[in-house]
């Protein structure tokens, strides 16, 4: 079994900055391997903020965030990690629009070095329309466009906002079922939703949001 | 396939599919085809002036068909994806950059020579090599200032503005390659592309991160 991950991400006094502004003061948790844990809050609590800091794309004005090898392990380079073992799915899906489905994956394994196999779709369910366009995609469809990078590429930490929205039952299944493989195998998610919807919800771990 | 080249080829198709191109290219041709009417028909004006306005009008064509270099990668999350590999930044914006050259510059350096002889100008095909040496200095500036610029409202006239300075190099050295000493302008305009190709991924790549934080 591929990627057998056992690293752990620990959030420690984080101050959330929107803009430069603070939205979230003193965020901390700890995940370790196969763990899975909800951002859960109301719109503006700075969910999506907190997971693009943990991502890098944004600095906090405060605190840290450490990815270890093991749960006592030394510290790992964080930029090393974010570039080898992050899977971002933010609102959007990072697709464009004018390439075809097909296109789209086999870019992602370029750009990942792994291989392209066909089957990818039908995990996702879109075998059929592996030649459309990803603009004449629907909503829904785009969203299980965006989770197939996930299931393809092997990361050790999926960062996932609001990853239900857009999707109907099926999709949801089917996104609940690749948290599960990619728990199974060692794998960490975090999570942010404003959604009660959420399928087994007893094995996630929920952490409440309030506006700073 | 190295991701790498993976790059290039999404960034070349979508290029490609962009047809930003096809009207840089059309701005081109119309702009270089119709100056002689206003010009009137005096062949030694006409070739005096002709090098002249073929770089006038390739500054303003490139303008048009290196817009929204960025846009489409930093609302769709493209840019978040290319951000989390080990890929530097900076090595993806360079292959960006080189895909919005081939599909916007080499049309005008295949037209180039044809727009110079039609002018009478006899050194149409150093011309066309001028051409070529100075476009990726003028598409990796434009690269670079819409990264500066990437979502801001009215970006694409803050380009304009913006680059007409960077591009002046060119609009001196260029014309200047189909006179009688065409060595000095031709170096000049390798010089300008190569320092544009080493500093300007580098600059654009820290600007999308700001921009993006």
């Amino acid at each position: 079994m591929p990627g057998l991950f056992s690293f752990h991400l620990s959030v420690h006094a984080l101050d959330i900055a929107r803009g430069g502004r603070r939205v979230a003061a003193g965020l901390s948790f700890a995940l370790g391997r196969g763990e899975a844990l909800v951002l859960r809050g109301e719109n503006g609590t700075g969910k999506t903020s907190a997971l693009r800091t943990i991502a890098g794309f944004a600095a906090p004005m405060g605190g840290a965030v450490t990815f270890c090898e093991g749960a006592d392990g030394p510290a790992l380079d964080a930029a090393q990690f974010r570039a080898e073992q992050i899977h971002w799915l933010g609102g959007e899906d990072g697709l464009a629009d004018r390439l075809t489905v097909r296109e789209t994956g086999q870019f992602w394994a370029g750009l990942f070095g792994v291989p392209f196999s066909p089957s990818t779709l039908e995990r996702v369910g879109l075998d059929a329309k592996a030649e459309s366009l990803v603009g004449r995609l629907s909503t829904g469809q785009r969203r299980r466009l965006g989770l197939m990078r996930l299931v393809m590429v092997h990361r050790a930490l999926w960062l996932l906002d609001e990853p239900l929205s857009g999707l109907d039952q099926a999709g949801r299944t089917l996104l609940m079922a690749a948290i599960d493989t990619h728990r199974a195998q060692g794998g960490m998610v975090v999570m942010a939703s404003h959604d009660d919807g959420l399928p087994n919800a007893p094995t996630l771990r929920l952490i409440p949001m309030e506006a700073a | 396939m190295g991701a790498l080249a993976a790059t290039f080829q999404r960034e070349l198709k979508l290029r490609l599919r962009g047809g930003g191109w096809a009207s840089s290219l059309g701005l081109f041709i119309a702009a270089t085809g119709l100056a002689p009417l206003a010009l009137g028909r005096d062949p030694a004006l006409l070739a005096a002036t002709g090098p002249a306005l073929m770089w006038i009008a390739a500054c303003l064509s490139l303008l048009m068909g290196l817009d929204g270099l960025y846009e489409e990668d930093l609302r769709a999350g493209g840019l978040a994806t290319y951000r989390l590999t080990p890929q530097p930044l900076a090595l993806t914006i360079l292959m960006k950059m080189m895909a919005a050259w081939i599909t916007t510059c080499v049309p005008l350096i295949v037209a180039s020579p044809v727009i110079l002889f039609a002018f009478g100008v006899e050194t149409g095909w150093v011309g066309m090599a001028a051409v070529a040496m100075g476009t990726p200095a003028l598409a990796v500036l434009a690269g670079t200032i819409g990264a500066l610029c990437a979502g801001l409202r009215r970006g694409s006239a803050l380009i304009v503005f913006l680059s007409f300075p960077l591009f002046a190099p060119a609009l001196v050295f260029g014309p200047a390659t189909t006179g009688d000493a065409p060595l000095i302008p031709l170096l000049v305009l390798g010089v300008f592309s190569l320092q544009a190709i080493a500093l300007c991924p580098i600059i654009a790549a820290a600007a999308l991160r700001t921009h993006m934080n």
